[in-house]
């Protein structure tokens, strides 16, 4: 039996760990990834009350905005905490660990669940019934977010007329580092585990800003050498200047993904009941 | 299983099996259970029954056939029947004459 | 084959086993006792691999049980005192866990479950706790494991149960398992579990078979005291009365006299029964 990885063990564990999703988390996926609809019969609820002809209102774009935000959000700390946070608890955790497949077999399943399988899932879900909603209500539910016309509004937005951006995977990168985030939160903490990720992330901030003020403050970066540094960098040129920009941007999200995973690795490898 | 307060464990499962064999549950030349079947079935380790059929087999009572299992003996009944008149002469007999006599009962009006 | 060898653990500055050594053999129910707080948990969550020991090693078939590599968590279960109510029906949770247990049999699990009389299709979550308890151990039992270590398995069973248990241990377990049973509650397994360990405050002041108990120490059931008894308990009859077999007569094992007799005289037992 090899005792690193062996496909079919594998597959048992990541069915497994869809079984759990599913037993774990379901209720909540309905309901974040139903949010479309839901905000959809509440804002009409809310305009029949108030309005005083009693009938239909126009469903704002913001609500559309916000809700799919609010949907994204919810569903990067919320699956971690129910379908990982467990494994900090004696009850549970014990017998996670307990079951027969190596520690590098679970992690991956970990990363395959938070990364591609949930991400997938739900944008799938929502924007199908946002698209839905569209088609459903004319008029009433704005243009669906999927539609080209949105997608592409939303690109030129972020990256203006000429450069284009590639907003799939610069989504995707940032949601892997957000739900790695709050993953090695819900595994690590045993209790109030949002929260205290949440002050994590805000103290390692602030530890940053101290260093970079530090090091402007002692000299080690001056106003001379920025302008140096940022003339090598451009290379004079602003499209060099964006594309060398985009590849250190990429290059520290990996390494922050990087550090995320590999910190979750060492956490559910060596947890201890 | 009710368990009598002295004797060891092993021993009372050996005399009850003899008991079991004497009113006709157990038949001479069948199997009887294994070592496990009769522990779930009466709750006691499998080794304590082991040594309950290891004395069983001492005595003749029963037989293992390797592989197959234990068997009572086709004379069984008859090496239980000597070896309990054994026990009752010379063990039970005595206490009962002793207990008669300390409560001045009259053995021979009895009889 | 578990090898013990100089154990150590302990929790912060307290220390809770200290040099701990013994081995534990196949085909044996091993009953782990002590009081409250003096490691039980503690040996069988390293025994199982769920804590790292601190000193000295543990070591079964040649494997650390900390690496928690699959073939030898495939070769074991552990159930805790406490399980997890999953929001799952039992059925389908031991469906979907069964599966990395390559001896693991659902049809024995189900009809372990219909021993203990618990529905496989109820909700693990909605279940009380007997009801849970029993569901553990049903799988536990169906996962057909070399290596089982139980802790306080009869804690929250009630009164059926209790002999429900100690028939399925003995009917859906190998002779080539190896059996580690902890409980306070000595009366439930009496019977059961042979040998016997008597954990101490970080030591071992016994670990013995029946058999071997039986020929050290003679238990007693007369109405005349003994001087030279080791320990003695009133009953409504009579005494319960242990003390050392110089005769070699055979009686029957009280493994609460016994607790209490190893008890109140550790290094005297100690010497009884140590093999040098």
């Amino acid at each position: 039996m090899n005792n690193v990885f062996e496909p079919k063990r594998f597959g048992n564990y990541l069915l497994h760990d869809l079984k759990n999703a599913k037993d774990n988390y379901l209720y909540s996926f309905i309901i974040t990834a139903g949010l479309p609809v839901l905000t959809f019969i509440l804002v009409e609820l809310l305009g029949m009350i108030f309005n005083k002809n009693h009938n239909f209102v126009e469903y704002p774009l913001a609500v559309q905005i916000v809700s799919v935000i609010a949907a994204v959000t919810s569903a990067m700390i919320v699956f971690p905490i129910k379908q990982y946070g467990q494994i900090t608890d004696k009850r549970y955790g014990s017998s996670w660990v307990m079951l027969p497949a190596s520690g590098f077999e679970k992690w991956l399943s970990l990363i395959i669940m938070t990364c591609v399988v949930l991400p997938v899932c739900l944008f799938t879900v929502y924007l199908g019934l946002d698209w839905l909603m569209s088609v459903v209500a004319p008029g009433l539910y704005p243009k669906s977010l999927a539609s080209y016309e949105t997608v592409r509004e939303i690109q030129n937005a972020l990256n203006g007329e000429d450069v284009s951006f590639n907003a799939m995977s610069l989504g995707w990168l940032s949601w892997v580092e957000n739900i790695l985030t709050f993953t090695l939160g819900a595994v690590f903490f045993k209790k109030s585990k949002f929260p205290k990720t949440l002050l994590c992330v805000m103290a390692f901030g602030i530890i940053l800003s101290f260093i970079s003020m530090a090091c402007i403050g002692t000299g080690h970066i001056g106003t001379d050498n920025v302008e140096e540094l940022f003339k090598e960098f451009s290379n004079g040129d602003p499209e060099t200047a964006m594309r060398r920009f985009k590849t250190l941007v990429n290059i520290i999200a990996c390494a922050c993904v990087a550090v995320l995973a590999g910190g979750i690795y060492l956490r559910i490898t060596s947890i201890k009941h | 299983m009710e368990f009598d307060n002295n004797k060891p464990i092993y021993i009372q499962i050996a005399d009850n099996i003899c008991d079991r064999m004497l009113s006709g549950e157990f038949k001479a030349g069948e199997r009887i259970p294994s070592v496990r079947e009769w522990g779930a079935a009466i709750g006691v380790n499998p080794n304590t029954v082991a040594r309950s059929y290891e004395i069983l087999s001492d005595r003749g009572v029963i037989s293992n056939q390797r592989g197959i299992g234990f068997f009572m003996s086709e004379d069984a009944l008859d090496r239980i029947g000597s070896s309990e008149r054994k026990k009752f002469i010379e063990e039970e007999l005595p206490a009962f004459i002793r207990r008669a006599e300390l409560l001045g009962v009259n053995l021979k009006e009895l009889v | 084959m578990v090898i013990i060898k100089n154990l150590a653990f302990s929790y912060g500055s307290k220390e809770v086993l200290k040099n701990i050594s013994m081995n534990l053999e196949s085909g044996k129910i091993y009953g782990l006792l002590g009081e409250n707080g003096v490691g039980k948990t503690t040996l069988l969550t390293l025994l199982a691999g769920l804590k790292n020991t601190q000193s000295g090693s543990i070591d079964i078939d040649g494997r650390n049980p900390f690496r928690r590599e699959p073939s030898l968590l495939a070769d074991q279960y552990y159930l805790p005192d406490e399980v997890s109510p999953v929001h799952s029906k039992a059925i389908a949770w031991a469906k979907s866990a069964g599966k990395f247990w390559p001896n693991f049999s659902l049809e024995k699990f189900l009809q372990i479950m219909k021993e203990f009389e618990v529905d496989e299709n109820q909700m693990m979550n909605t279940m009380s706790n007997g009801q849970l308890k029993k569901t553990y151990i049903s799988f536990g039992l169906a996962c057909g494991t070399r290596y089982l270590y139980m802790d306080e398995p009869t804690n929250g069973l009630d009164i059926p149960s209790k002999a429900q248990f100690r028939s399925a241990i003995m009917k859906y377990t190998g002779d080539e398992s190896t059996i580690v049973i902890s409980t306070h509650q000595v009366r439930d397994l009496e019977n059961v579990i042979d040998p016997i360990i008597i954990l101490d405050k970080q030591d071992v002041l016994l670990n013995a078979s029946i058999e071997e108990i039986s020929d050290k120490l003679y238990f007693d059931y007369g109405t005349t005291l003994n001087p030279s008894s080791l320990y003695t308990e009133q009953l409504p009859g009579g005494f319960i009365q242990v003390y050392q077999n110089v005769e070699k007569k055979d009686s029957k094992v009280n493994i609460e006299a016994l607790f209490n007799a190893v008890h109140k005289n550790k290094e005297l037992v100690k010497g009884i029964f140590s093999h040098e």
